[in-house]
């Protein structure tokens, strides 16, 4: 795949982008850039398999829950 | 005449094999030979000359116009509503940019990237709307959900499972306070903000740890795919 000279789309967001946490009218330059680019998009296909992938994994370690009770313990107090 | 579909003959067939998944839209792009062809990029295009050349029913400039736009747009399409259908899409798609080209309604060939986003994006909102007002509730279209699952099929869920394996051997050997900065960015989705500020770390700090999982995670599936070269993941996710 021929790199992506332009490289200004950093990771941190393509991650916020893939996490639908970029609004639509921020996300208009990346976006455009996605359709032309093969190599952003197999960025972006990365970084959206690791979202879904530690997501699973943390769902089931339930550190989530854990965090919570512990959270609101801490509250509690 | 307006280009067919066989116009666009290029990429017509990526997705004809009902895959499912992220994976598999990667995995058609580069059957499709995604990997190995060079797209330009936007300053190596003579946007005027291309718009001309649609505007002026030049076949040529239609070709042009799916070679550059072709997988991007299935790309996106894919990403957003899944592969059914996903051939007509792409086409549909094609047809109104080449049509509004031709009536002369792209007044900035400059912006013709801009353009065809702007017709990508209407497109999955009528699609949505379409597949709303149909009840079509199966879909399960949540707009919110940028990372759609889309897995189906056993192998892609095996290969999934193998991955959260490895995942699981890097957020085991991390700290408790560690996997609860990881949890409350990718489960609760908090912010990166409120997660320095409440769990007092630098923005440094933060992305460290989220870059150091990312990299934990290639070398655990690195490790494991050289003991088990029959393992046939493939573990995409880089440390970059």
């Amino acid at each position: 795949m021929n790199a992506c000279s332009e490289f200004r789309f950093p990771a941190d967001l393509l991650e916020r982008y893939a996490m639908g946490k970029v609004s639509h009218l921020d996300c208009g330059p990346l976006e455009e850039h996605l359709i032309l680019c093969a190599a952003c998009r197999k960025r972006l296909m990365q970084v959206e398999e690791f979202i879904l992938v530690i997501r699973a994994a943390l769902n089931e370690l339930d550190t989530h829950s854990e965090t919570r009770i512990g959270a609101q313990s801490a509250l509690a107090l | 005449m307006l280009a067919t579909r066989g116009n666009f003959a290029g990429g017509a067939n990526e997705g004809a094999n009902d895959p499912q998944s992220i994976d598999s839209v990667s995995e058609s792009l580069n059957d499709s030979g995604d990997s190995q062809t060079t797209e330009p990029e936007s300053h190596q295009v003579n946007w005027q000359d291309l718009v001309e050349r649609i505007h002026k029913g030049d076949e040529s400039g239609m070709e042009e116009l799916y070679r550059l736009f072709g997988r991007g747009i299935r790309y996106y399409l894919c990403r957003q509503l899944g592969h059914q259908e996903l051939d007509d899409k792409v086409h549909d798609t094609f047809v109104i940019v080449v049509q509004a080209i031709r009536r002369g309604e792209l007044r900035e060939p400059d912006r013709l990237m801009g353009f065809v986003r702007t017709v990508v994006r209407r497109q999955v909102a009528a699609y949505i709307d379409e597949a709303v007002h149909s009840r079509r509730d199966e879909l399960n279209l949540d707009l919110g959900v940028r990372v759609a699952d889309r897995r189906n099929n056993p192998e892609q869920t095996a290969a999934f499972r193998q991955k959260v394996e490895f995942m699981l051997e890097v957020l085991r050997s991390l700290s408790e306070r560690d996997r609860e900065i990881l949890t409350r960015f990718y489960l609760d989705e908090q912010s990166q903000e409120t997660i320095c500020r409440e769990m007092d770390l630098s923005e440094t700090q933060f992305r460290l740890l989220k870059s150091r999982a990312k990299a934990r995670f290639g070398e655990v599936g690195k490790r494991r795919l050289q003991k088990n070269p029959l393992i046939s993941v493939s573990l995409r996710t880089s440390s970059r």
